[in-house]
């Protein structure tokens, strides 16, 4: 492997970090609002008019300890990949259910709750923005189940690959300067 | 695939957590209906506000009741009332299932007639009976325009423990009528604020104007922009 390639490598490992973390960040701020008011949670969803009263029960406690553990795996890079799927089948499913308030024009809703009771960049009913803030947080969970959590990540540190061993730690030298 | 079962495995961890949680903090969704002495409460108050209807009139579309439950149907107090020729009220009341009763009103609902009845012969004179709330939650919709007399308080100040919020319940009392009106529509701002009230607070005697502020603006109820008298 060259240098150019070990550059690119690196950079790319880099920008993947800081979409991680972008990614988990949100979702561990999204989390710490709503899981302290479950029952405020619970009202939001249910403004939506999308699910049953039985499923908003489960909704409300379900998304913000999966937006939690999500967020903690995605910022460690611990399972990236499993939690960049979870965490971007949630961003896919907030999308779904704005639209589906949007194209309702019956259905009023005051607050998008994306964030509890907190705003992030949008505020108010759910909207284009919120659309828009989504999809971004939903490419950056695609990046991450596509290209993997990266270099910079306890996966990469925890899980040896063949190709791998023996490690740093057994003979000094970096993986790529070792022959396979 | 192992990516896939370990998303799953993340779903059992947080599905197992957020069943701990949902047993330490239950949540509710509805409140139960208007119990049958606080229905009878608002009825009362209706019918001393209500001069005595003219036999010979028929009766309006929203002035005739058909009660919620049927072995109320001959109670002791609406047989008098029918006899005494008195209006009743159309408050919690179902639908008689005839013409022009296309949707079912809910339990929790006040109709406009006797929401109309109750602002002039008690929020207005200000007999502190009657309490009228504006539920909209929408930042800057109570204070750009609102019914004159209605106090500011929604479900997510209550949830927040914001001071204003917590200082208009603690002025409520368990005698008072309270009627919420949000922005209308299928908004359940009016229901959740209802659900608090009453799960949480106490008060039995709580109704909804369904059809919101829009039909109060509508029905020439008066109307004031600013902040609330209270706080």
């Amino acid at each position: 492997m060259d240098d150019a390639t070990r550059t690119t490598g690196f950079f790319l490992s880099l920008a993947i970090l800081i979409a991680r973390i972008a990614l988990g960040g949100v979702l561990v701020f999204a989390a710490y609002y709503k899981i302290p008011d479950p029952q405020g949670f619970a009202f939001a969803i249910e403004a939506y008019r999308i699910l049953p009263d039985h499923l908003v029960h489960l909704s409300a406690f379900l998304i913000p300890w999966l937006e939690a553990v999500a967020g903690v795996l995605l910022i460690l890079g611990l399972a990236g990949r499993a939690a960049a799927i979870v965490a971007s089948a949630l961003m896919a499913s907030f999308i779904v259910a704005i639209l589906s308030v949007m194209a309702r024009e019956s259905v009023v809703v005051s607050e998008c709750s994306c964030f509890g009771k907190a705003d992030f960049i949008c505020t108010g009913p759910p909207s284009w923005c919120h659309i828009a803030q989504n999809t971004v947080l939903l490419a950056l969970g695609v990046l991450t189940v596509v290209k993997g959590p990266g270099m910079l990540s306890l996966d990469r540190l925890l899980v040896r690959r063949p190709h791998e061993a023996p490690t740093l730690i057994d003979d000094g030298q970096p993986p790529d300067a070792r022959p396979i | 695939m192992a990516h896939l079962t370990r998303a799953l495995a993340i779903l059992g961890v947080a599905t197992v957590v957020a069943f701990v949680h949902s047993w330490v903090v239950p949540i509710t969704l509805d409140a139960p209906p208007p119990a049958e002495e606080a229905r009878q409460r608002l009825q009362d108050l209706v019918h001393r506000a209500t001069p005595p209807r003219d036999p010979a009139r028929p009766p309006a579309p929203g002035e005739q009741m058909t009660p919620s439950d049927p072995t109320d149907a001959h109670s002791p107090q609406e047989s008098a009332s029918h006899e005494a020729g008195e209006p009743l009220s159309s408050v919690a009341s179902e639908p008689a299932g005839g013409a022009g009763h296309a949707a079912e009103p809910a339990a929790d609902a006040i109709s406009l007639e006797d929401l109309r009845t109750l602002y002039d012969e008690h929020i207005v004179p200000g007999t502190g009976l009657v309490i009228l709330i504006d539920a909209r939650g929408r930042e800057g919709a109570y204070q750009e325009g609102h019914i004159v007399g209605a106090e500011h308080l929604t479900a997510d100040m209550l949830l927040d423990a914001d001071p204003r919020g917590l200082e208009i319940v603690s002025m409520l009392m368990p005698e008072q009528t309270i009627v919420i009106y949000c922005g209308g529509g299928d908004c359940d701002e009016s229901r959740n604020l209802r659900t608090l009230l009453v799960n949480e607070f106490g008060f039995e005697n709580v109704w909804i104007f369904h059809e919101g502020y829009p039909a109060l603006v509508e029905a020439d109820f008066p109307v004031v922009s600013g902040d609330s008298p209270i706080g």
